[in-house]
């Protein structure tokens, strides 16, 4: 395949933006420049290079890298887990390969069509990029709600979820998340996913005491390692038990509940 | 807890004295991940305990891409912010408040007040050009110099240890 840097350039300023420019970077290797940005200010980096099989894009493992100085990339690259299944979507959906850090996609022959594939190729560092925001966005959103149905799944309607003392607290003002009625002590379940909620958990924990309930707790974490030292104290001294993750920890949970319905049964 | 430096608290960490022991540079081995090299070094103050640490990212397939960076992390906390970073000229880069652009400079980012008010994400987005070093070794001996980092050796360590 002849690759006319000319009618390459004005294929691409024609069919996605202007602002985009070639520059020849040694042999059968060019850098293609783009008004893109990372959160930072950073250019995209995407180079198009030439192999045996023909035209392809690479970004030379820039976009791992600069991913690197906030995340750890190995939560995308190595690990099971809801970055890993996000980053792998985005590959899928956008017929990139992943090889040593670097993003990869086969070009076609026809130049006409390369300006679809550069356009999904900056779709998906685009995307790859927003994978920690988004992640740990939906995750804090979905978190309670997820728990909640998890929770009435399995329990039913002996999990009532926001549920508040009828005698003292009308309002709700210190309602359990969910609470389970699965033996004569029930189980109050709580999520906590920020500093913040965490101390709104311990309050709602304390003043049930202090209303002279007979309960167990449960509060179960998203991002635990954001809490600060004094917050986590809090919480363990409040707390019967924590649990440090909801996403892929449901069997733990399960068991742990099991295991505290067969104690209160025995004693 | 709120995640925020305003700019006199920037200044402050970087004006602030810092060392790192010449043995825990010589320790801060390169680790190869995912087409890159990656190395840390903490760093000491005596006028602080906060955490400090110099950080490097070098691509294996491009020289010029590299970063050297000053991290710092809010206390009891594990929330790390790059405070500087010392950046190759792989890329340009966007000023997006102040719409400037540099065209694949060596470049360094420094976090700022008015980027983190405007996006958390975005807090050292500013970046100014500079022709300070050339390649990853230079970054890190001018980060040295415009973050206030010494050098100590062992046997400072060991004297400091044992003062009453």
């Amino acid at each position: 395949m002849n690759l006319n840097l000319d009618v390459l350039s004005k294929h691409l300023r024609k069919s996605i933006c202007d602002g985009i420019e070639i520059i020849s970077k040694g042999v059968d290797a060019y850098q293609i420049t783009t008004p893109f940005f990372f959160d930072d200010g950073d250019g995209y980096v995407i180079y198009l290079k030439m192999d045996d099989s023909g035209f392809y894009l690479t970004d030379n493992g820039h976009t791992i890298m600069h991913l690197s100085y906030w995340m750890d990339i190995s939560q995308l690259t190595r690990e099971e887990g809801e970055r890993a299944q996000l980053f792998n979507g985005i590959l899928k959906a956008y017929q990139v390969k992943y090889f040593d850090g670097k993003l990869i996609m086969k070009l076609p022959t026809n130049i006409e069509s390369i300006g679809n594939y550069f356009l999904a190729y900056v779709q998906a560092i685009t995307k790859i990029t927003d994978i920690d925001y988004l992640s740990r966005e939906r995750v804090r959103r979905s978190f309670l709600d997820d728990l909640i149905r998890f929770l009435k799944d399995t329990y039913g309607v002996k999990a009532r979820d926001r549920w508040s003392n009828p005698e003292f607290d009308r309002e709700g003002t210190y309602a359990v998340d969910v609470r389970l009625d699965l033996a004569k002590v029930p189980i109050y379940v709580y999520a906590a996913w920020s500093d913040v909620r965490a101390l709104n958990v311990v309050v709602s924990i304390l003043t049930h005491k202090d209303w002279k309930e007979n309960f167990r707790s449960l509060v179960i974490h998203e991002y635990v390692d954001e809490l600060s030292k004094s917050t986590m104290k809090k919480i363990m001294d409040a707390s019967d038990k924590q649990i440090s993750a909801f996403y892929g920890k449901q069997q733990e949970i399960r068991d742990y509940i099991e295991n505290e319905i067969e104690y209160m049964a025995g004693t | 807890m709120n995640f925020f430096l305003t700019d006199l608290e920037i200044d402050d960490i970087i004006k602030r004295p810092k060392y790192y022991y010449s043995d825990d540079l010589q320790r801060a081995r390169w680790h190869t991940q995912d087409g890159h090299k990656k190395r840390e070094l903490p760093l000491n103050s005596d006028q602080s305990i906060s955490l400090l640490k110099v950080f490097w990212r070098q691509n294996q397939e491009d020289q010029l891409d590299f970063t050297v960076g000053l991290a710092y992390r809010f206390p009891d906390t594990n929330v790390d912010v790059n405070l500087i970073r010392c950046n190759g000229n792989s890329h340009s880069h966007s000023n997006t408040l102040e719409h400037s652009r540099l065209v694949q400079d060596f470049h360094i980012h420094r976090a700022t007040q008015r980027y983190w008010e405007a996006d958390p994400l975005k807090a050292e987005n500013y970046a100014e050009r500079t022709d300070r070093y050339n390649e990853i070794v230079g970054a890190f001996r001018y980060l040295c110099e415009i973050a206030h980092i010494g050098e100590r050796n062992h046997g400072v360590r060991q004297l400091d240890e044992f003062k009453p």
